[in-house]
């Protein structure tokens, strides 16, 4: 039997939803939902205006926390989880990052020249996770926590590796994401992580 | 496609073997019909060769990181194949039964070395809370189970992905486990 799926009009936040995975999920997701995005380019910096975006979206059913500044994605997820927990209702999405699997290694060259080759972007999307994961696992709560760790998606943020690493779409990750925020409320996908089979060939 | 299941008599594999079945060859391996991970993995892996998917599902202790690493050395370098390891939430820590946390665990540990080392195979791990199957019914009353047939669902999604896409690594439960 196949999953019962929720037909309803969402109205969704989107951090980070100018560019990259968050533009993918806001130009994917607003056809049948209501999107909100929150981005640097409309005044909304997750390194200074977080509770002014929690304000904004409290009244969401799903908020994406796409955008990345250091460990913002933290604090977003931390403030939004204590007014949420309670609402079965709500579903949180963290997107997260492959790179919280890798054991941080300088000598991968494939790593060396972007953000994500530094340790501190590795270290963060690992305490991201481990935040998350301390929520999630140990705590009484009824909203849905998601979290989705992409691996190398065709971004501007990597634009220089395009040649050399094989690569998903940023609209891939779009598609994922419409496919969980519709599932019966009943069933959480904890975490999911998605990349191209050979990054590296 | 060709699809090797491990216990595929009851639970979450059964459930696999019952809904691909409708659109696939599905080769079962169990104990009721002759096949027993603890005693025989060579024999279910040579049988599983020309598959292009293996469910390494049947718990036995260690048995299901042996059946991946011997997989996954003659796999590695195919691109049409891929591996799908059960494991299962208790691999992130806090459940009551530390060995079967340690295996799956270690089963975890060894697909994300697999994942990152140069290979071509697609490996999906799929960690599914308390599922409603014989092996936690003493648990039923307590928490809030899935059904195993929404796993299979799941793992079919999972499998109808392109085969440029990989599902490495998808967790699934209860939003409210009690």
């Amino acid at each position: 039997m196949a999953f019962s799926r929720s037909k309803a009009r969402l109205k969704i936040a989107i951090t980070g939803h100018s560019k990259g995975i968050g533009k993918s999920i806001f130009d994917l997701l607003s056809k049948q939902h209501d999107c909100i995005g929150f981005s640097r380019s409309n005044g909304y910096d997750i390194s200074k205006n977080t509770d002014k975006i929690i304000e904004k979206s409290k009244n969401c059913d799903v908020f994406i926390n796409n955008a990345y500044q250091d460990l913002n994605q933290v604090v977003l997820f931390d403030k939004l989880f204590e007014l949420w927990k309670d609402d079965n209702t709500k579903q949180i999405i963290n997107i997260g990052s492959k790179s919280k699997y890798y054991p941080f290694n300088d000598e991968q060259p494939q790593l060396r020249k972007d953000k994500r080759s530094s340790k501190s972007y590795n270290d963060n999307k690992k305490s991201i996770t481990h935040s998350i994961y301390s929520k999630q696992m140990y705590l009484i709560k009824k909203c849905k926590i998601i979290t989705i760790h992409p691996g190398y998606t065709k971004t501007d943020f990597i634009k220089h590796h395009w040649d050399n690493i094989n690569m998903i779409n940023p609209d891939d990750v779009a598609e994922i994401i419409k496919w969980i925020i519709t599932l019966p409320k009943h069933i959480e996908i904890g975490e999911l992580g998605v990349w191209h089979p050979t990054e590296i060939e | 496609m060709k699809i090797a299941i491990t216990g595929h008599s009851r639970g979450i594999g059964k459930a696999c073997f019952d809904l691909f079945s409708a659109e696939h060859e599905c080769v079962g391996f169990s104990r009721s019909n002759g096949f027993d991970i603890s005693k025989d993995i060579t024999n279910i892996i040579d049988q599983s060769l020309d598959c292009d998917v293996f469910v390494n599902n049947a718990y036995f202790e260690f048995k299901q990181v042996e059946i991946f690493n011997t997989l996954f050395e003659q796999w590695k370098n195919k691109l049409d194949k891929t591996i799908i390891n059960i494991n299962s939430r208790s691999k992130y820590g806090g459940g009551k039964n530390q060995f079967y946390a340690s295996t799956k665990k270690e089963l975890a540990n060894k697909s994300y070395n697999a994942m990152f080392s140069d290979k071509s195979c697609r490996i999906i791990n799929i960690n599914p809370g308390y599922v409603e199957t014989d092996m936690v019914a003493q648990h039923i009353g307590k928490f809030k189970m899935l059904q195993s047939s929404k796993v299979a669902e799941t793992i079919k999604w999972c499998l109808d992905q392109p085969q440029d896409i990989e599902i490495g690594e998808l967790s699934i439960w209860k939003t409210t486990l009690r």
